[in-house]
């Protein structure tokens, strides 16, 4: 008796090939709809959240700064059921200290961003030329670059590879990424675009202050 | 959407070393479900693998995207086939219980013959026997890629099989048609 295999092969048509990019691009597409349809979903308490988690004054290191992202109160019971996290716009991170010429743009409890003043980029989705705070995702391989401690903890400091991947948009040449462990043993992620200016070495001394607060989350 | 650190880019990398390693196969397999027809299988496959892009960071730490690949493909395959626009087949002869052990499906058919075949399947019964025979799938992982137990998809490879040989035995007495309602 002949594989019942073969007979099945005889049926396939000729059949094209496609370049991985193609599928990438729909990839992204599909998650930016996803992405829209969550902000609209969540628009109705997006900006009266992040105005109420923004525009705190304190003083970080004997200076006087601008302002941090601290939720005014932490989120309720029940705001924790009617809102699911990825449509939650209350940052999961606090700074100390605002770079300055940056403000806070806002975030969700997966991550905090921050914006060169003046960008007319309001996208809490969209992190190129923006500082980005994140608990490191659980599903990245060990963090690579060079020893770089985090008051007095392990960090790695790296400038992000670019261009290797199809991506609609890729992060600017020279986007930096530093990567170190807070007091609790979580590993936090801050992506700093190259027009900020700082040197590995400035870019820890400001990652010092991030707070990583009890709504964040973590990518998986 | 720009990258996340390492967030995008690494998904992007994985996925697109998925897509290079496994599209092809799963195209062929999208060619099957869809008895030949070369752009629905790549609007399946275009569907899955969007879908498993979405889903990437979750499915990579499950372990296994081709099984989540296959899963929406198949998914996408059957719930197409019931949207009103797609009309049942149409089996003339009456199938036996089970196909004989003397089969032999090679007897000179060509490939639009094999696909009339598939085409006079309805569609889980053409993914169960695509899924057994052409990926080699245990019972068991069909059954769970089906959503059915492994009896049901024993009797529906079986009988699958049988309207098969039937079909390419005699396939000027059923058929099936594709028709826009």
């Amino acid at each position: 008796m002949t594989d019942l295999p073969d007979l099945l092969a005889r049926a396939l048509p000729d059949l094209e090939d496609v370049a991985p990019g193609a599928d990438v691009a729909r990839g992204h597409r599909a998650l930016q709809r996803r992405h829209r349809t969550a902000a609209i979903a969540g628009g109705g308490t997006l900006a009266a959240l992040v105005a109420a988690a923004a525009v705190v004054v304190v003083a970080h290191d004997g200076n006087r700064v601008t302002d941090t992202a601290r939720p005014a109160a932490p989120p309720s019971p029940q705001a924790s059921r009617t809102v699911p996290p990825e449509l939650d716009p209350t940052p999961g991170f606090s700074v100390s200290s605002v770079p300055p010429g940056w403000k806070i743009l806002g975030g969700s409890p997966y991550h905090l961003l921050l914006v060169r003043t003046g960008d007319p980029d309001r996208s809490l989705d969209r992190f190129a030329g923006k500082i980005l705070v994140m608990l490191r995702p659980t599903y990245l391989d060990a963090p690579t670059g060079t020893p770089q401690p985090v008051a007095g903890r392990e960090g790695w400091y790296r400038i992000v590879p670019t261009g290797q991947v199809p991506a609609e948009d890729d992060l600017p040449v020279g986007t930096a990424d530093l990567e170190f462990q807070d007091g609790t043993g979580r590993w936090i992620l801050v992506q700093a675009p190259p027009s900020l200016g700082w040197d590995a070495g400035q870019l820890a001394q400001w990652s010092a202050g991030i707070t990583v607060l009890p709504n964040a989350l973590v990518e998986d | 959407m720009a990258s996340r650190p390492g967030r995008t880019q690494a998904r992007d990398t994985e996925f697109t070393a998925f897509v290079g390693a496994h599209r092809p196969g799963l195209l062929r397999t999208a060619a099957l479900l869809t008895a030949g027809d070369a752009h629905r299988a790549e609007d399946l496959v275009q569907t899955g693998l969007t879908k498993l892009y979405v889903a990437w960071p979750s499915v990579r730490r499950e372990g296994n995207p081709l099984a989540y690949a296959r899963r929406t493909i198949v998914n996408a395959h059957i719930d197409e086939t019931r949207r009103p626009t797609w009309r049942r087949e149409r089996v003339v002869a009456e199938p036996p219980d089970a196909p004989t052990s003397d089969w032999d499906p090679l007897g000179g058919v060509d490939g639009e013959t094999v696909r009339a075949a598939l085409r006079a399947l309805p569609p889980r019964m053409r993914a169960a026997i695509v899924l057994r025979h052409w990926l080699d799938l245990s019972v068991e992982e069909t059954a769970a890629l089906l959503g059915c137990t492994p009896g049901t998809v024993k009797s529906t490879t079986s009988k699958g099989l049988a309207r098969l040989r039937e079909h390419l035995e005699r396939p000027a007495t059923a058929s099936t048609e594709r028709t826009a309602s």
